[in-house]
């Protein structure tokens, strides 16, 4: 058994105290000559092995008080291995070992990380757990797929499992304590033996920990599961999180400049032993120099452009250097790079001439200038019947008289991923069907409600000055010639009601009209990944001239352009969620393989057919970040498609906060859990000091020895 | 007149008995215990038996003699005394018939006295500081003292494994010095072997009488018995004064001890709290017993303890005795042998 302070145990020669004191008072003695010596000699005869007996177990009380005193004193703690065993005494049990597996387990301080922690307790667990108890193994990853489930095992086989205990790998994915509790329960409740134990392996970090969580503890307490929380996490040395990477470039263009954005947070100070970050573009790496990061700091920028001279889906991934948490270090990112803007123009109001249409104006803007749009106008019955949206990068709805609610879903699960909608009134616009599907209260697509247009009378444009404005060429213009925004007077705007800007920050107002009491001329909101942009006058010049004005060319093309997004981005996720891929329902694949990140084996992906209309292929193995390589094969063809997706740390990881005894008390009532510091050296890892039982002991030995002394002491 | 030992003087020289001559004679013996005295001295000490004495004294007699108190009628035979005829008989009946009287004598008294080493013994809260034989010693002086007092003849045997100083009965002032001066001069020693030394004491009585036994009768009880019983049937009556130190029976000690036998050279280590009790109950247990075997065989059996007022144990035993023997008067020897 190890020690904390085994010179202290030397002290243990005073353990001979009591026999030394029993010689030296048998020396301290008085001499009597005594007369009825026969009486004398007759009691001590009768006596005397009740005398000796209590003699010898009053001195061996004595000194095992101060043996245990001394023990105590050089604090031993038992091993993993005793501590199994003094669990074992409590009769056949079923016992789950959870290892918390979520990014921040990979958090490293002092030399090993906390997850290596967890999984080397665990593995010396299991060796040491007898084969009466049945074990179940599982990670909080793949919390429905235990490693091993509700079986005992002999000793080889422990072995075995123990290794592949230690072979395991932390992830990048985030828990959900919640899901992870419920899942256990029902793991518990069907198991062999009716003593059950839970010991859960983490760092205790107040990330995935909900008030759900009450819930499922209530669960476990009706099973009358024995909670044992191993703590193996540490406080972080100082830990920088790549917290984010996008497209700052709505819609990737061939052989066009395309600007990414990075942001850094700092917890602490990050340490980095190099400046450099290095950016790996379709796999070909490129160092970046790290702006400056001081301790603490959230969000520090850092631009990043480059230029894809090929169409199709390529990757870039960004990693900072090494840190104590290298897992939340790298972001990758599939950029949907296309030859032109692909943009919807629905019209509402379609005349019979060209110049009639609605977006008549619309379309000859958009073509013109340098970049690639590739426009499709299609009248609102036409585009009704389609079965969806499209794949376009921007969807302009211009004096569209309704929308059925089928179509506003199927846009707003487009703009959520990054499609661009631009919505113009019209007459035509019934403003009780858009406040229904396209407002929803608040909750849809439309920045505000909408009434029918009014009759105003306006005296030009004001260009709001604004961060991130998807109009950054008419804004610089109206700062720097405001005159030239005099001109457009719309006879009639549309009515809107605005929500209390003030606590909608989605919201935002890009223009207004110039006049008191008037409604702004476009109003922004932020939906998802995507945007979208709700004009007060019509695509045509029904309402206003300004479609003849500089303005609106400029306006409207810019505002189409910043705000198009690769409507089917859906190859960007983080880590822990599904890949689903969308194939053709009429030639659905035979097979699917996904190779992981830092991986060249092929896994095979699950073709869910349960939609036969909408096949798509599922992969749920994601909770390592990287990028993931999805192939299958189209029968009757003899190329296979490919598509990748880039999946990132969960960044709620990053949150480095530690739940204290008492938070968990709070979040798990009525389940009395036992708490073990597994970084605390005093106790070695996995090992247990056990001062307070010795010293328990200790006490009631002293008092056995006090009441025997008492009961020796008799007189006889 | 009775002479007190109180009233010898330091002048007065005692010669005969053939014994060494006394010197000189303290004025009063410290064994001569006034407050012991003053207790017993009133109640006086009866023989419980007849005795035969060599003067007239206070006990009954087997003799029958020139006595106050008629006796019996027995026919007369020739060569009786004529003087002894009942004429008043003859003259009413016309049988001879000789007149006996009762005959009081003096108590021919020996004190047998242990004189072994283990008598040696004081505690610390014993009468005075007295040993064990200081104690027996100042009995034998007081009862000396009562029976001379009475005119009772007074013998005094020291022994251990033998008897040492013989001082056969004799009720003169002498012999009271005599007795005075063996008991100061007696140092205890050797072993005690008591039974068989009893015996062989008694052997050198001429004559019947009462002895009275001083002991912590630490010895082999069963030959003690036997003795005594002989005792008994060579017609004395035995008083057995059984004389322990207090801590002898309590064993009050608290300290560890060694004890060592004070008659030999075995030693014992012990921690007295330790077997107190046990003891205590082995020590009562022998006390009771002795009792016990001295009641069966009608030997007065006195405890006395030398931490505990000695005139008051003596004084009440002698009450007691008078008592009994209010009660028990004209008792025969109660028999036999006891053991």
């Amino acid at each position: 058994m190890p020690f904390l302070a085994p010179l202290l145990l030397f002290g243990a020669i005073f353990a001979s105290a009591p026999i030394i004191i029993h010689l030296l008072n048998r020396r301290r003695f008085k001499l009597v000559e005594w007369a009825p010596m026969e009486y004398l000699k007759l009691t001590l005869r009768t006596n005397r092995r009740r005398l000796q007996l209590e003699q010898w177990i009053l001195l061996a009380i004595r000194t095992l008080v101060i043996l245990l005193l001394i023990f105590a004193v050089a604090r031993p703690f038992l091993s993993g291995n005793a501590a199994a065993a003094w669990l074992s005494l409590g009769g056949r049990t079923s016992r789950v070992i959870l290892i918390d597996d979520s990014l921040s387990m990979g958090l490293t301080n002092s030399g090993e990380s906390a997850f290596g922690q967890a999984t080397e307790q665990a593995a010396t667990l299991i060796e040491s757990i007898g084969s009466q108890d049945a074990l179940t193994v599982v990670t909080t990853s793949s919390i429905t797929a235990p490693i091993q489930r509700d079986s005992t095992m002999n000793t080889d086989e422990a072995a075995a499992l123990a290794e592949q205990v230690r072979d395991l790998e932390t992830t990048e994915s985030a828990n959900n304590w919640a899901a992870t509790l419920s899942e256990l329960a029902d793991l518990l409740e069907g198991t062999a033996h009716s003593s059950k134990e839970i010991r859960i392996f983490t760092d205790q970090r107040a990330s995935g920990w909900s008030a759900d969580a009450a819930d499922q503890a209530a669960k476990l307490e009706k099973l009358g599961v024995r909670v044992v929380i191993v703590n193996v996490g540490q406080d972080a040395p100082g830990n920088a999180t790549l917290a984010e990477l996008s497209q700052s470039t709505g819609v990737a263009l061939v052989n066009t400049p395309i600007e990414f954005v990075a942001k850094i947070d700092a917890d602490g100070d990050p340490q980095f032993k190099v400046d450099y970050a290095t950016l790996l573009v379709d796999g070909e790496d490129t160092p970046i120099k790290l702006p400056d990061v001081a301790a603490g700091q959230k969000g520090v920028p850092l631009k990043l452009t480059h230029t894809f001279d090929t169409p199709g889906t390529h990757t870039i991934e960004l990693k900072l250097p090494d840190d104590a948490m290298p897992g939340d270090n790298t972001r990758s990112l599939t950029v949907e790079v296309a030859e032109s803007v692909r943009i919807l123009l629905v019209d509402g109001e379609p005349g019979i001439a060209a110049r009639d249409s609605e977006v008549y104006f619309l379309a000859q803007q958009l073509f013109s200038g340098s970049t690639p749009i590739k426009t499709t106008v299609l009248p609102d019955s036409e585009w009704f019947n389609q079965p969806g949206v499209g794949n376009y990068d921007l969807v302009v709805l211009a004096n569209v008289e309704k929308i059925p609610p089928n179509r506003v879903e199927q846009l707003k699960a487009l703009v959520e991923a990054g499609m661009g909608l631009v919505v113009f009134p019209g007459d035509q616009v019934d403003p009780t069907s858009y406040n229904s599907t396209m407002y929803a209260g608040g909750t849809g697509l439309l920045p505000a409600s909408i009434e029918f247009g009014e009759a105003v009378e306006a005296e030009g444009l004001i260009i709001e000055q604004l961060d991130n404005t998807p109009m950054p060429v008419l804004a610089q213009v109206y700062r720097d010639k405001p005159r030239l925004f005099a001109r457009p007077a719309p006879e009639k705007v549309l009515k809107v009601g605005l929500p209390d800007l003030s606590e909608r920050s989605d919201i935002r107002v890009l223009a207004r009209w110039n006049g008191p009491g008037l409604p702004p001329a476009a109003i922004e909101k932020f939906v998802g990944q995507g945007r979208v942009i709700l004009w007060t006058v019509t695509a045509d010049k029904s309402w206003s001239d300004w479609p003849n004005e500089a303005s609106f060319i400029v306006g409207t093309r810019e505002v189409a352009l910043n705000i198009a997004g690769v409507s089917g981005a859906t190859g960007n996720l983080t880590a822990g969620q599904p890949i689903r891929q969308r194939v053709s329902a009429s030639n659905p694949p035979s097979r699917a393989d996904v190779v992981k990140p830092g991986d060249e084996k092929t896994h095979p992906a699950e073709i869910d057919r349960a939609d036969a209309k909408r096949p798509q292929i599922v992969y749920r193995d994601t909770h390592r970040a990287g990028l993931y390589e999805l192939t299958w094969d189209m029968p009757g063809r003899d190329d296979d498609r490919t598509q990748w997706f880039a999946l990132s740390p969960d960044g709620r990881e990053s949150d480095l906060r530690r739940l204290s005894q008492e938070e968990f008390e709070q979040l798990l009532p009525g389940i009395d859990a036992e708490f073990i510091d597994a970084t605390d050296p005093s106790t070695g890892g996995a090992q247990r000091e056990i001062w307070r039982t010795l010293a328990m002991l200790l006490l009631g030995f002293v008092v056995i020895e006090s009441a025997f002394a008492a009961w020796v002491g008799r007189e006889h | 007149m009775v002479v007190s030992p109180f009233t010898l003087t330091p002048a007065l020289s005692l010669k005969g008995q053939g014994a060494k001559p006394i010197a000189t004679m303290p004025a009063i013996s410290k064994l001569l215990d006034p407050t012991v005295l003053s207790r017993i001295n009133p109640l006086g000490f009866k023989a419980a038996r007849v005795v035969e004495g060599s003067i007239t004294g206070l006990h009954r007699s087997p003799m029958h003699g020139v006595s106050p108190e008629f006796a019996e009628h027995r026919e007369y035979t020739p060569g009786d005394d004529v003087k002894n005829l009942d004429w008043k008989v003859w003259a009413k009946s016309d049988r001879y018939v000789i007149k006996r009287y009762e005959e009081e004598s003096n108590l021919r008294c020996t004190i047998m006295l242990d004189a072994s080493r283990s008598m040696q013994y004081a505690g610390k809260d014993a009468q005075n500081g007295r040993s064990k034989f200081e104690t027996a010693a100042t009995i034998a002086a007081c009862m000396m003292d009562l029976l001379m007092k009475q005119r009772d003849a007074v013998g005094l045997i020291t022994i251990d494994t033998k008897p040492r100083a013989v001082l056969q009965p004799k009720a003169t002032k002498r012999q009271a010095a005599q007795i005075l001066d063996t008991l100061e001069s007696t140092k205890p020693g050797g072993e005690t072997d008591l039974g068989p030394v009893i015996v062989r004491a008694a052997d050198q009585l001429k004559r019947r009488g009462m002895i009275l036994v001083l002991s912590d009768l630490l010895c082999n009880l069963d030959t003690l018995y036997e003795s005594l019983g002989k005792l008994q049937h060579n017609g004395h009556e035995v008083v057995v004064l059984h004389i322990l130190d207090g801590e002898e029976i309590d064993l009050p000690f608290n300290d560890s001890i060694i004890f060592k036998d004070i008659e030999g050279s075995e030693e014992v280590f012990g921690e007295p709290w330790a077997f107190r009790k046990a003891y205590q109950s082995a020590m009562n247990e022998f006390v009771d017993t002795v009792t016990r075997r001295c009641q069966f065989a009608g030997i007065d059996h006195i405890l006395i303890r030398t931490d505990q007022d000695l005139g008051q144990t003596l004084a009440q035993y002698l009450h007691r005795r008078q008592r009994m023997a209010a009660t028990t008067a004209g008792r025969g020897r109660i028999g036999g042998s006891v053991v």
